[in-house]
């Protein structure tokens, strides 16, 4: 279980959230959602560890992160592009987290061909497949999606929900953050809004 | 249809036109470039000496840029001073950018704290008029070839060091350097991996830029009289020593030396944007 316990956080004085709790258990997918600027994805972020709140604690199955090992909590953006190195093509992306074996690069529909391309030569969806694949690392035990599918067409993003859900049914949790709430009560247990 | 294809591709960018082109005057400059100290060492002491019965010829077939008062060849003198700036600009060059991305890697690693000193030293120096503190330096360690060049040296890393410490705290925080900590990897597979591969092209750029920087501010020094000895021709010598011809209708002696001067600037130029364009991911693959 990745839980936060009374989070608080805010940014030059004013308080985003107060005393917030939340938990992701494996094998579900959580949905949060919330008006702009209410601190959704500040709350990922720290649950991902990428920002630090000012009380409260992050822990996953009672115990504190471990740093310089592969974190079980992996952060997507909503613009992949600023999560890959400009200069690197995309096999040494993937390979930074991981060697993806061919399956599960299979069912995210990323051919050979893609492989050897830099990252500005990807579209909005491939990107975001990429992501998805890399984070998608043995080890990582739940995924923070912040609006990952925004930018997305429908059909793209029932295809990269169908393939999360999946990974799901095999023990994943997933905290999803979207404003579209249409999507979060098609795929997720539980929606708390911010 | 065919009526709107065709203002769309008014409106694309050549896909290779600019690049090749660009690539190519960057070859030619780079060789230019290089042709000169090899002429130099190439034409020795031929027209160096003086022959007092040609001196002060307009320019002619056998003395392309003239003779001067001593009857010395100026395309000879114009060969050695420009190759003698360009050891000037390269000691400069390497000096400012070594200073540069010491102080850079000050500002990353040494916190706030040392943000804040670098940050200040960068200010303060940027804050000073250039051609002044390179007076005050030459001045200070007493005139000379030597001072010429630490004077250069010493005063040509604010800029590349502000650039290069914007660059490494943008780095930094960069959310794909975020993400490979969260993968596991060390600080030296992120310096190693991103960190120094951003910084080398902003790090050879900049110094090539810095180039025509050192030498049109040797040459200000030599013009003003602080610099090198009379008996080694410097560009800023001889359009100092043309000054007293001018008046008189020997234009030869201070148009020749000065378009030199400047078509070596604008090769660095080609050379420093040739670069640019190489190392550019985003036409890597055009």
């Amino acid at each position: 279980m990745l839980e936060g316990r009374d989070l608080s956080f805010g940014y030059a004085g004013t308080s985003l959230f107060e005393q917030l709790s939340l938990a992701v258990p494996p094998r579900t997918i959580v949905g949060l959602t919330g008006r702009s600027g209410r601190g959704k994805s500040s709350l990922g972020r720290i649950l991902a560890g990428h920002l630090r709140p000012s009380s409260g604690t992050v822990v996953i199955d009672g115990q504190p992160r471990k740093c310089g090992a592969l974190d079980s909590v992996q952060y997507l953006h909503q613009t992949p592009i600023f999560a890959f190195n400009p200069r690197w093509r995309i096999e040494r992306i993937l390979s930074e987290a991981w060697p993806c074996d061919a399956d599960t690069r299979r069912s995210l529909e990323i051919p050979d061909a893609l492989l050897r391309r830099y990252p500005h030569e990807l579209s909005g969806g491939e990107l975001q497949r990429v992501a998805v694949l890399r984070a998608l690392a043995p080890g990582v035990r739940y995924l923070i999606a912040d609006e990952i599918t925004a930018a997305l067409d429908p059909i793209t993003q029932a295809r990269l929900w169908r393939v999360l859900q999946e990974r799901v049914a095999d023990g994943l949790g997933i905290l999803a953050i979207s404003h579209d709430r249409a999507l979060l009560q098609r795929i997720a247990g539980t929606v708390r809004a911010l | 249809m065919a009526e709107l294809s065709g203002t769309i591709d008014d409106v694309l960018q050549p896909r290779f036109g600019n690049r090749a082109l660009t690539l190519v005057v960057a070859a030619a400059a780079f060789l230019v470039i290089l042709a000169l100290p090899i002429a130099a060492s190439v034409l020795g002491e031929t027209g160096m000496r003086g022959d007092f019965a040609n001196r002060l010829q307009a320019p002619t077939f056998a003395h392309w840029f003239g003779t001067d008062a001593m009857g010395q060849d100026m395309l000879a003198r114009t060969i050695h001073g420009l190759t003698t700036s360009l050891w000037v600009g390269l000691a400069a060059s390497l000096i400012s950018a070594f200073v540069a991305t010491v102080l850079a890697m000050l500002a990353a690693a040494g916190g706030r704290v040392g943000d804040t000193i670098v940050s200040v030293l960068i200010d303060a120096t940027m804050g000073l008029p250039h051609i002044v503190l390179l007076i005050l330096i030459c001045f200070a360690l007493g005139g000379g070839p030597h001072a010429v060049m630490l004077a250069v040296a010493l005063t040509h890393w604010p800029r590349l060091a502000r650039i290069l410490r914007a660059e490494m705290l943008q780095v930094r925080n960069a959310d794909y350097v975020i993400a490979a900590r969260h993968f596991g990897r060390s600080a030296w597979q992120i310096a190693y991996g991103h960190v120094i591969p951003h910084l080398l092209p902003q790090i050879l750029v900049g110094t090539v830029l810095m180039f025509p920087h050192a030498i049109l501010h040797e040459a200000s020094l030599t013009f003003l009289g602080f610099g090198l000895e009379p008996s080694r021709p410097a560009i800023g010598l001889l359009l100092a020593d043309s000054m007293r011809y001018l008046t008189a209708g020997q234009w030869w002696l201070g148009l020749f030396p000065g378009l030199s001067l400047l078509a070596l600037v604008l090769c660095f130029d080609a050379l420093g944007n040739g670069l640019r364009t190489i190392l550019d991911p985003r036409g890597a693959q055009l």
